[in-house]
């Protein structure tokens, strides 16, 4: 590979980070328009310069490149440098990002107009996506860790942007500590990977994991994937990303829907011949995944919120993700992850719009009717809801109806009934999703307006980006084809003569660089009955949200409301996890630090060791004082006497 | 060779020292002034040194020996290798920083702060020079003076009981690693280092003499249950003391620990590594819990150098290339952050004359750059990638995890390198529960909406640490790179003890 | 005769120094304010140094009948009292406060109290030797009791001179037993000197009953001198009642002759394997020495006066000069020099700081002496720095911290003692010196404790505070170059 090349991916990385310098030391000397033209555009350079490399190099070689940035860290006998591996898998993650982020950056120009500090928005938001491409490009696994946690640090900087406010700064920290819970479990997952394989690079790290043994690979593992949870916000690390919604929107469609979550399923894409070393690991992160998907899709439909819905959303669409990845799909993973930003970043800025249009309401409940004042909005909005909902041909679509194929046809020999577990719960999520979507776009949009500030539509900038996203995540998904949809899109071409060919681009465009296992069996037919399962979910769900919340809120649903109530509240306050975890890991931890630190430091240590050896010493001194008073005869008999001692102790001898 | 430069470099503070007294004490521009300008001569000498460090040598470099008292086989005997040549560094660059942090903190008697500053200066320096075993132990001695004097004049509320807990805790220690020292010195024939080093000890007496130095150094560091002299001290020493407390006198335990405990009495090592882990980690996670319900925040921050000091031993003990170095390169890292970290407290201090908690929040607002800095050093003290501390950190973790030496001592150690790494997850807790505290949230109260932000002088002071914990953070090998054939060196000797 | 006198130069002109000034007093006691006198025996004493100094370059050493002995460490030793002298004298000059009406007849006295304890120093026979100590202590007894305003001085002296009269008794009464032993086994000699004494008990070496008796009963009256336990008890109520600068004299100079004189016994009598349980007289010292150390320094913890705070300081000084002693006995041949030399080094430090602490006391006592409460000193710094580092210094040298002569003086005791094999009591003297930390550190503090200032500065002469310049200045070089110093004693002591 040329070296210009190469340079191109290292500034491509830096770049970031230099937009973040700029607007953070000179931020003072700068406007805010011109911050916010320099933070995109080194977004946008960087994008342009990964499209370069994706076109001259990646796509012509299935040779992954490794280069060099600098030594960093030495382990003994061998190295963690701090370098890039630039494979197929990283450069469409990096694309993805550096993609998405321009557009991101671009509406915050719009959204943030308004806010004091929006050099340090814009700092953090380039260090943010300087630390995601860290992530993504780097070449071992320390580096990777070094992404991981700087995205939590920007992402701690970013919710915790409107600092005076103690919510915010309380979700800011609650999140940073929830990632911190996994990290921990992540760093040491990466003691032991070091430690096995004497080496961090995970090429090596991939070609040497056959020769783990299962246990081994099983702890590793699961550590990972418990890191996994903290970032991606699995169960039970979810916690942090519902309260994260306090941040700017821009950030939450940026780092807590499009990129950052989606890490913990990156990094096992990237770690795939490890995972698939223990069908164990691989079992519990597919349950846990879907039982993610089906547990905040319960939640996302009593919440009204708006951005509440869409983080429950998130979380359960993540829960898509690691299904799939449990389920050895790593490239139905990534499709989703990809499709996944698209209109998932659409929704929040869209929700951004409407919270803007809004002034900063986000209660649902007093929206609606808002398809009047905002046409745009609405109709992206509208068809990013389908999007999600997995009503063809939109992107999610196609991206779903992969995960959902490839979960029930794995066979797990561990637990063997896990997949089919897990597909029951991914499609009654899939309903669900369906439904809540629903909800909230008609509960939104429909029916009469019940605010009292006069919503207006957003401006260009902000609205441009949206559209972009939109035909992306309108048009993306056939690339991502599945071979069952293939199939059907054959049979009228073979009417006409023609062999299309349909094959899954993004599985052979990503296929190099992920693990894979081995070759298994298709069964068309079974997908071709799958599609039809899937599609009639997602048309019910949305019907039954258009039927119950279109305009006006049907009758039932005040039935339910009052039939339900306890049912409906518990799921409303979220299961009361939140509280569970106060009770049971929070407060405790407070009380069992301050009276270890009362008994141990000031008791045991300051009063009774120290005391006593100080009292002991005082107590002699004072005793012995008493002989000390100077009277003559005293001082004559204790000498007198004294000798006498002396004399018998010798004569003793 | 003969090259004085570390003679200079120990004694150049005696040339300010001695300028400042003959200056009268009314000049109180003139003596800062003064004080600081001497105080970059030892940095320059030790950048010197630092240039002229030869990193393929891993033994001692530019090694002074003059016959001292000769009765006693005492020598004068300074050299540097890579261990000790960072934390110089460091301490040639603390010092100025805390001179010209104390320019508005001390009022009065200024003249002789500075004295002390400077003479605690020399202190320092030679206790990580000597090579003679008694010249260390006369090094280590003389800080007691002037830290003393910082700390009993200049100091808070409760001085006279943390001066005394300070001094006489240090005593203790010491004493018992004075008749060690003889002890080794008679049997070694002479108190030179490299006649130590070559001496075999028997079982016992490698024991004995173990608790002996071990206990000095474990109070100094402070391991736990050593460690209550540390919160009180800080809380009383005024802002550069605890400076120079945290970033430097705490690292001549763990330096003490590389070279003295482990080449010398190998087989005590082996015996007492799991107690050794077991206090390590023990004081790791107790310190963390401790920081978090304190309601001071220099005390808090006291605390949390416990914890980090926990992780330093147990880098030392696990006693593998990586770990060692890593520990070295924490020492120098918890010297930046912590460092910075007092200075920060010492400039909320001299605005508002508290310390508590709960009496700051929201002051972000009035003062952003301030809490930049405020952010770097709470950063690199809970190891966020990128700083300093993340390296110094996971080199020791992953160093003690795959020492083959912990895997030998005893069948589950690497249990010991599991909870350790938990540090990270309670350092996380209570650092940024106080930067919330202090830094974020609504700034209600009236007197810290006043708070002006960093004058010149302030961020000038602030500035090198947080661009050494960022830079030490990604540039690792120039220093990694001068460390590890040190402590290879250092194990070299340990392993050829062992019997 | 000529020989002899030759030999002793220094102290017969010293003598006659003494007597001169005696004279010159008494014509011209009206006129003079004393610094006269106090001149004149300062420039004595400097010539006696002079004197001394040829002596020891000389290097003789030579025994003149038994009875005395002189030699390099005998210089050595009149030196370090002449020095002590000179101190003391330059500190009486500058404050009369305890007795206003001084023409100048304390420095007569101090300088007739050297010359007692060059005697002692000199000596090698037991009844030169309580000569030259009673004219030592008629000496101090009298200037400590020259203040006659001051009832607790005089109560102070009688209890010091009934307690040492009664031991001196004692102690005649050991050397007479001794003496009787001595005749009836036939020494040719009626010499009393320590050899000769030694050599009875060699030769008797049944554990005879009074005559081991009769060795404690001889060297009781050391002990009493130097203030070891169970013959300490003298020693606060001496060093309270008396004017600081006669308790900084007192505490010196006898210490410095009583080592010279124990080192002689030891030499001459112990050292030949001593009198029948030599072992048990070793055992004996050293429980002594243990209990003194453990006793002073844990009774000093609850001192508020400073006087008396000092004084067990200097009780458990005199234990470390024990340790020392006692290393010295048990130490082999080529050793037994390096602990010579460490004791030397020992009392020359440990006489500076005591010196330089009563020195800053007498400059803050009151006119009539009296009680000097720790409280007293507070706020010191502020009022007058240059006194409160000062007086630290000394302090922090008592206590044994570095860069200070003290640190480096103890390091020397514990560093011999344990080469000689004495780990235990080393161990316990090293952790009591922590323990003595506290009390050291407590009366600095008090010195830097801001206090509403009053309008007293204690200013001084500038002889005076040159004095305690130099004095901080030998202080501080003794903790930084004290090779300078062990390399001329042990040329000289060789």
């Amino acid at each position: 590979m040329n070296y210009e090349l190469s340079n191109l991916i290292i500034i491509a990385t830096l770049l970031p980070f230099g937009g973040a310098l700029l607007n953070g030391i000179f931020g003072k000397l700068i406007s805010n328009r011109l911050s916010g033209i320099i933070a995109s555009l080194t977004i946008g350079v960087s994008f342009v310069l990964f499209v370069i490399f994706y076109l001259y190099v990646v796509k012509n070689s299935k040779v992954p490149y490794v280069i060099e940035i600098s030594n960093w860290l030495f382990l003994g006998k061998f190295q963690a440098d701090i370098s890039l591996l630039a494979d197929r898998l990283s450069i469409i993650m990096s694309l993805m990002v550096t993609g998405v982020s321009a557009l991101i950056h671009v509406y915050s120009i719009g959204y943030m107009e308004k806010e004091k500090g929006i050099k340090r928005y814009f700092s953090y938001l380039n260090l943010f996506v300087g630390f995601m491409l860290v992530l993504v490009m780097a070449e071992n696994i320390v580096l990777m860790f070094v992404g991981w946690e700087g995205v939590g640090l920007c992402s701690y900087l970013l919710i915790g942007f409107w600092f005076s406010e103690e919510e915010k700064a309380n979700a800011a920290r609650k999140a940073f500590i929830v990632n911190r819970i996994g990290d921990l479990a992540f760093i040491l997952g990466i003691l032991l990977i070091l430690s096995y394989f004497n080496t961090a690079s995970f090429r090596l790290i991939n070609d040497g994991a056959y020769k783990l043994p299962t246990t081994i690979a099983f702890f590793i593992t699961i550590l990972l994937f418990i890191g996994a949870t903290g970032k991606s916000a699995q169960i039970p690390l979810y916690v942090w990303l519902p309260d994260a919604m306090v941040g700017p929107t821009p950030v939450s469609a940026l780092i807590h829907a499009a990129t950052m979550v989606t890490a913990g399923v990156y990094m096992i894409t990237r770690l795939g011949n490890l995972f698939l070393m223990s069908e164990m690991t691989l079992a519990i992160i597919m349950l846990v995944g879907s039982f993610t998907a089906l547990f905040s899709a319960t939640i996302a439909i009593t919440q009204n919120d708006i951005k509440k819905v869409l983080a429950y959303s998130t979380i359960s669409q993540l829960g898509f993700m690691f299904s799939a990845a449990g389920a050895y799909a790593f490239s139905a993973a990534m499709f989703h992850l990809v499709t996944h930003a698209f209109f998932k970043a659409a929704l929040f800025l869209l929700a951004g719009s409407v919270i803007h249009a809004l002034s900063g309401e986000q209660d649902i409940n007093r929206m609606g009717g808002l398809e009047k004042y905002l046409p745009h909005t609405s109709l992206m909005f509208w068809l990013a809801s389908l999007t999600i909902a997995g009503i063809p041909p939109f992107s999610a679509f196609f991206s779903k109806d992969e995960i959902l194929y490839k979960v029930f046809i794995n066979e797990n020999s561990v637990v063997p009934l896990a997949p089919k577990i897990s597909y029951t719960m991914l499609i009654i999520t899939s309903f669900l999703t369906a439904l809540y979507i629903s909800r909230l776009y008609f509960k939104v949009f429909t029916g009469d307006y019940k605010g009292s500030l006069k919503p207006h539509e957003s401006p260009k900038v902000m609205l441009v980006p949206i559209y972009i996203l939109t035909v992306l995540f309108a048009i993306f998904g056939p690339i991502g084809m599945g071979s069952g949809i293939g199939h059907i899109l054959e049979i009228p071409a073979r009417i006409f003569g023609k062999d299309l060919h349909l094959v899954n681009t993004f599985e052979r465009l990503v296929g190099p660089s992920i693990a894979s296992f081995g070759t298994i069996s298709l069964d068309v037919s079974l997908e071709i009955f799958m599609i039809f399962i899937s599609v009639i979910v997602a048309f019910a769900g949305w019907l039954l949200g258009r039927y119950l919340y279109c305009h006006q809120p049907s009758p039932v649903v005040e039935v339910i409301n009052q039939k339900f109530y306890r049912v409906q509240n518990i799921i409303y306050r979220k299961y009361f996890v939140d509280e569970v975890y106060d009770f049971l890991i929070v407060k405790p931890y407070y009380y069992i630090s301050r009276s270890l630190f009362e008994l141990i430091d000031r008791v045991i240590i300051e009063f009774i060791i120290i005391g006593f050896i100080v009292k002991v010493t005082y107590i002699t001194g004072y005793l012995l004082r008493f002989f000390q008073n100077g009277y003559l005869y005293k001082i004559i008999c204790v000498g007198l006497i004294g000798l006498g001692i002396l004399v018998y102790f010798m004569m003793g001898k | 060779m003969e090259l004085h430069i570390l003679s200079y470099l120990v004694f150049s503070p005696l040339l300010g020292l001695l300028i400042l007294f003959f200056i009268p004490r009314d000049e109180k521009e003139l003596i800062k002034n003064i004080a600081f300008i001497s105080s970059i001569i030892p940095l320059g000498l030790s950048l010197l040194l630092l240039f002229m460090f030869d990193k393929t040598n891993s033994g001692f470099q530019f090694e002074t020996l003059v016959k001292w008292i000769s009765t006693l086989n005492i020598n004068y005997h300074v050299g540097v290798d890579g261990i000790s040549l960072f934390l110089i560094l460091l301490t040639t660059l603390s010092v100025p920083i805390v001179i010209l942090s104390s320019f508005k903190y001390i009022t009065e008697s200024e003249k002789f702060y500075y004295m002390m500053v400077l003479f605690l200066e020399i202190a320092m320096l030679g206790t990580f020079l000597a090579l003679d075993l008694v010249l260390f132990f006369l090094f280590w001695e003389a800080m007691l003076i002037p830290m003393y004097f910082i700390i009993a004049i200049w100091g808070g509320d409760n001085k006279r009981y943390a001066t005394f807990k300070f001094v006489i805790y240090t005593s203790i220690g010491s004493v018992l690693m004075l008749i060690g020292i003889f002890y080794v010195g008679n049997l070694a024939g002479s108190f030179s280092i490299n006649d130590v080093y070559g001496t075999v000890f028997s079982i016992k007496e490698q024991l004995l003499l173990f608790g002996a130095f071990f206990l000095a150094f474990a109070i100094k560091v402070p391991i736990f249950p050593f460690h209550t002299w540390l919160p009180d001290a800080h809380v009383e020493a005024p802002t550069g003391g605890s400076v120079i407390l945290a970033a430097i006198l705490l690292k001549m335990g763990a330096y003490g620990v590389i070279r003295f405990v482990i080449p010398l009495f190998p087989n005590a090592v082996v015996l007492l590594a799991p107690l050794i882990f077991v206090l390590a980690v023990v004081g790791i996670i107790y310190a963390a819990m401790a920081s978090y319900v304190q309601k001071d925040l220099k005390r808090l921050v006291a605390y949390s150098s416990v914890s980090h000091m926990g992780l330093i031993i147990l880098g030392l003990f696990a006693l593998s290339s990586v770990s060692i170095s890593g520990a070295v390169y924490q020492m120098i890292s918890h010297g930046l952050s912590t460092g910075s970290l007092f200075l920060i407290v010492g400039i909320l201090y001299e605005r508002r004359h508290t310390r508590l908690i709960t009496e700051y929040g929201g002051i972000a607002s009035a003062m952003p750059m301030f809490s930049v800095f405020f952010m770097i050093a709470s950063l690199t003290s809970i190891a966020v990638p990128f700083t300093s501390g993340f390296v110094g950190e996971f080199m020791v973790l992953f160093g003690a995890y795959s020492s083959d030496f912990l895997k030998n001592v005893y069948e589950y150690s690497q249990i010991f390198v599991y909870v350790a790494a938990s540090g990270m997850l309670f350092g996380a807790i209570y650092m940024l529960w106080a930067y919330q505290k202090v830094a974020l949230g609504p700034n209600i109260n009236l007197e810290n909406q006043r708070l002006f932000d960093l004058s010149l002088r302030e961020f000038i002071v602030l500035l090198p640490y947080s661009i050494l914990m960022i830079v030490l953070g990604i540039h690792t090998e120039f220093v990694v790179s001068r460390i590890m054939p040190s402590v290879d060196r250092i194990i070299g000797i340990f392993y050829a003890g062992l019997r | 005769m000529t020989e002899l006198l030759s030999n002793i130069s220094s102290l017969v002109f010293l003598f006659v120094c003494a007597v001169s000034l005696l004279i010159i007093i008494s014509f011209k006691r009206r006129e003079s304010d004393g610094s006269f006198i106090n001149t004149l025996a300062i420039i004595s004493l400097v010539v006696a140094i002079v004197w001394e100094m040829s002596e020891l370059i000389s290097g003789k050493n030579e025994y003149m009948g038994h009875m005395i002995t002189v030699n390099s460490f005998t210089a050595l030793s009149s030196i370090i009292l002449y020095i002590i002298g000179i101190i003391t004298i330059v500190i009486t000059d500058s404050f009369k406060g305890f007795l206003a009406e001084d023409k100048g007849d304390s420095s007569i006295l101090i300088l007739l109290s050297i010359c007692g304890m060059q005697i002692m120093i000199i000596s090698s026979e037991f009844i030169l030797m309580l000569i030259g100590l009673e004219i030592a202590s008629m000496s101090i007894f009298v200037l400590s009791s020259r203040n006659n305003r001051s009832r607790l001085a005089i109560e102070a002296t009688i209890k010091y001179l009934v307690f040492s009269s009664i031991f001196f008794a004692i102690s005649l009464l050991g050397i007479a037993i001794v003496y009787g032993f001595m005749l009836s086994i036939g020494v040719n000699s009626d010499m009393l000197s320590f050899h000769n004494l030694g050599f009875v008990g060699r030769t008797l070496n049944a554990g005879n009953l009074l005559l081991t008796s009769a060795y404690i009963f001889i060297i009781s009256i050391i002990l009493l001198k130097l203030g070891i336990i169970p013959f300490h008890m003298w020693v606060p109520d001496f060093y309270e009642g008396s004017p600081s600068v006669v308790s900084g004299f007192a505490s010196t100079s006898i210490k410095v002759a009583s080592v010279v004189v124990i080192l002689n016994i030891f030499s001459k009598m112990f050292f030949m394997p001593l009198i029948s349980d030599y072992h048990a007289a070793y055992k004996m010292l050293e429980v002594l020495t243990i209990i003194t150390i453990i006793v002073s320094t844990v009774v000093a913890l609850h001192q508020t006066n400073v006087k008396r705070l000092i004084a067990y300081s200097s009780i458990a000084n005199a234990a470390l000069i024990m340790l020392g002693l006692l290393s010295y006995l048990v130490a082999s041949e080529q050793l037994r020099i390096v602990v010579k030399v460490n004791l030397v080094f020992f009392i020359l430090v440990y006489s500076l700081m005591t010196l330089l602490a009563f020195g800053v006391f007498s400059r803050l006592e009151k006119e009539g002496g009296g009680n000097q409460l720790i409280s007293s000193f507070n706020g010191l710094y502020f009022k007058n720095p240059f006194l409160a580092l000062s007086l630290s210094v000394a302090l922090f040298s008592l206590a044994g911290l570095p860069p200070t002569g003290g640190f480096f003086a103890k390091l020397f005791i514990f560093k011999s003692a344990i080469d000689s094999g004495l780990i235990v009591i080393s161990v316990v003297a090293i952790l009591m010196t922590i323990v003595s930390l506290y009390y050291y550190l407590n009366f600095v503090i008090v010195m830097f404790i801001k206090e509403p200032s009053t309008n007293e500065r204690y200013s001084g002469s500038t002889l005076f505070n040159f004095t305690i310049g130099i004095i901080v200045f030998a202080i501080l070089l003794a903790g930084i170059l004290p090779n300078k110093l062990i390399g001329v004693f042990e040329l000289l002591l060789k």
